[in-house]
């Protein structure tokens, strides 16, 4: 437990040291701040959901570039070898670097509450379940990007393809969604039904779905579950 | 349990095809400081991470502490502190921070992380630069760090990779000195291709080269295996008209590989078959009115030790 407790904060301290974290913060914020301001005076509507749209997109370039270094810069840096000749295991290790990029997200997410306050003030009815339902479910996404991103940092050499890797292959996720309009069979149904977007639909609409939730876990574990492995064959090679 | 602290028995290492060590079997007895030589590319750090549970050797057993490194890692890894050839740093923490970690990763309890990185920095001579940033540290430093981070959980075992490399002369001479001051409580196990590194700090040396083992023996014992011949520096002052040549030339035991001479004075590189020649030698030429200024018996140094044991082996294998 305290060897896990470490490691996030060697990654936490690794992210506020360093300007990455703040870039990405920076450049997430403007952009959503825009999209808020255009999207209500535009429609006059008091509602989060196209934002919340708008953010997944976005969390979609950022996860990838706070998660690309977690892995390959420790094998470049020569850290590796302090981390698997101590009793650290590679579990510890991945859980630690999630947990961690968990944290800066929920942080990041938590900095744009202001946006629903906003509404709140002005349109006082205001239901907040779809919001706060929106927010578990970004949440929920964050977490399997950020799975995405450590495994993409583990199998690459530079920061630069890991974060391509895992910008592609979170794409891949999204783009499955239309399969159901390209194949009119049970088929494409179940190949869209494993898209990260429509799994995240329900969330902006209040709706907890305990199928949706299943699949964002089962999603994240999956990936989390590969990238220990190859840490954990990482000797063999 | 017998104190043999590293015993490696029979192993081998591929890289693919490549074999990093060929069938490499020694054994480190624990308080010993142990260094392991050979070129680059010999095999040293390969041998160094198949102790560390780094990496898995092909074949063969490694025992580090009485633990199995296959079947035991964790407790292997308890009992070793492991500085690779490039200190594992990370260069945005600061010196204070990385060691909290360090220490926390190689499970010291909680309650003792404080007093222990004090400690380490104190031994090591981190203290002015403590609250700084590692990458703002000079290499010495950085290696000094490194080292702190071995120690920091008292290991047993200390295996250190190549620790002076990079480093300019009074940093060599530092690291040396806090390598030796470690001995006292670790065993050590340290590799370099520098000759002088190696018969400075350790007691015992195992020399590889391409995967093997050549020769392993004590520093003072190589050094004397490889002076067969009794050689000798020689300054003389010779009479004059003293004609040397032929002064000498009665004396067959004697060869000279060197001699210079520069108005009445010579200086010789002599080679003796047997110790009494030289006597000979002093005797004849002393009684022809000689002087003899200066005498030094010449001690081949591990370079040249090492240079035929690495060239005669190769010969043996083609």
């Amino acid at each position: 437990m305290g060897k896990l407790k470490s490691v996030v904060l060697k990654e936490l301290e690794a992210y506020f040291f360093s300007p990455v974290a703040y870039v990405v913060f920076a450049i997430f914020l403007s952009i959503t701040g825009y999209f808020f301001y255009v999207i209500v005076s535009m429609n006059k509507f008091a509602m989060m959901l196209p934002i919340f749209d708008n953010m997944a997109a976005l969390l979609m370039f950022a996860l990838p570039l706070l998660t690309m270094k977690l892995i390959n810069e420790e094998r470049n840096n020569g850290t590796f070898e302090l981390l698997l000749t101590t009793p650290l295991s590679p579990a510890t290790i991945i859980l630690g670097k999630f947990i961690a990029c968990m944290v800066v997200v929920t942080v990041l997410l938590a900095l744009t509450l202001h946006y629903p306050c906003l509404l709140k003030t002005y349109a006082p009815e205001l239901d907040m379940g779809p919001i706060w339902s929106g927010y578990f479910g970004l949440w929920l996404l964050s977490a399997a990007f950020t799975a995405v991103g450590i495994f993409a940092s583990s199998v690459t050499g530079t920061q630069v393809t890991a974060a391509i890797l895992s910008f592609a292959i979170l794409l891949f996720f999204q783009l499955i969604s239309l399969a159901s309009h390209f194949m009119d069979t049970y088929l494409g149904e179940v190949i869209s039904s494993m898209s990260l977007l429509q799994n995240f639909f329900l969330f902006t609409r209040g709706i907890l779905a305990t199928g949706n939730i299943i699949y964002f876990v089962t999603f994240t574990f999956i990936w989390l579950f590969i990238s220990v492995r190859i840490l954990e064959s990482e000797a063999w090679r | 349990m017998t104190n043999n602290i590293v015993v490696m028995d029979n192993v081998s290492k591929y890289y693919g095809n490549f074999c990093a060590l060929n069938k490499m079997s020694f054994s480190i007895k624990e308080g010993e400081i142990v260094g392991l030589l050979g070129p680059n590319g010999a095999g040293k750090s390969t041998a160094m991470r198949i102790m560390t549970c780094f990496m898995p050797a092909t074949s063969g057993k490694v025992t580090v502490a009485g633990f199995d490194t296959f079947e035991n890692p964790d407790e292997v890894k308890r009992n070793i502190g492991y500085l690779p050839e490039t200190p594992p740093l990370y260069e945005n923490m600061t010196v204070l921070s990385y060691l909290k970690f360090a220490a926390a990763i190689h499970e010291i309890p909680q309650k003792e992380i404080a007093s222990r990185v004090g400690y380490v920095i104190e031994r090591l001579g981190l203290n002015e630069v403590k609250r700084k940033i590692i990458a703002n540290l000079s290499k010495g430093y950085k290696q000094r760090v490194g080292l702190a981070q071995a120690i920091i959980h008292k290991p047993k075992l200390l295996i250190l990779d190549e620790p002076t490399v990079g480093l300019d002369p009074k940093q060599i001479i530092e690291i040396r000195t806090l390598i030796k001051s470690l001995a006292g409580e670790h065993t050590v196990i340290l590799s370099s291709h520098i000759l002088s590194e190696v018969s400075m700090t350790c007691g015992r040396v195992i020399i590889i080269k391409e995967g093997m083992k050549i020769a392993e023996d004590t520093v003072l014992h190589l050094e004397q295996t490889a002076q067969s011949e009794h050689r000798y520096n020689i300054k003389l002052i010779l009479p004059k008209d003293f004609d040397f040549q032929a002064e000498t030339a009665s004396l067959a035991s004697f060869s000279l590989e060197n001699a210079v001479q520069e108005d009445r004075l010579l200086f010789l590189k002599a080679n003796f078959e047997n110790e009494g020649d030289y006597d000979i030698f002093f005797n004849k030429l002393t009684s022809k009115g000689v002087v003899f200024r200066e005498v030094t018996p010449y001690k081949p140094t591990l370079e040249e030790v090492f240079i035929s044991l690495t060239s005669s082996d190769g010969k043996e294998n083609d």
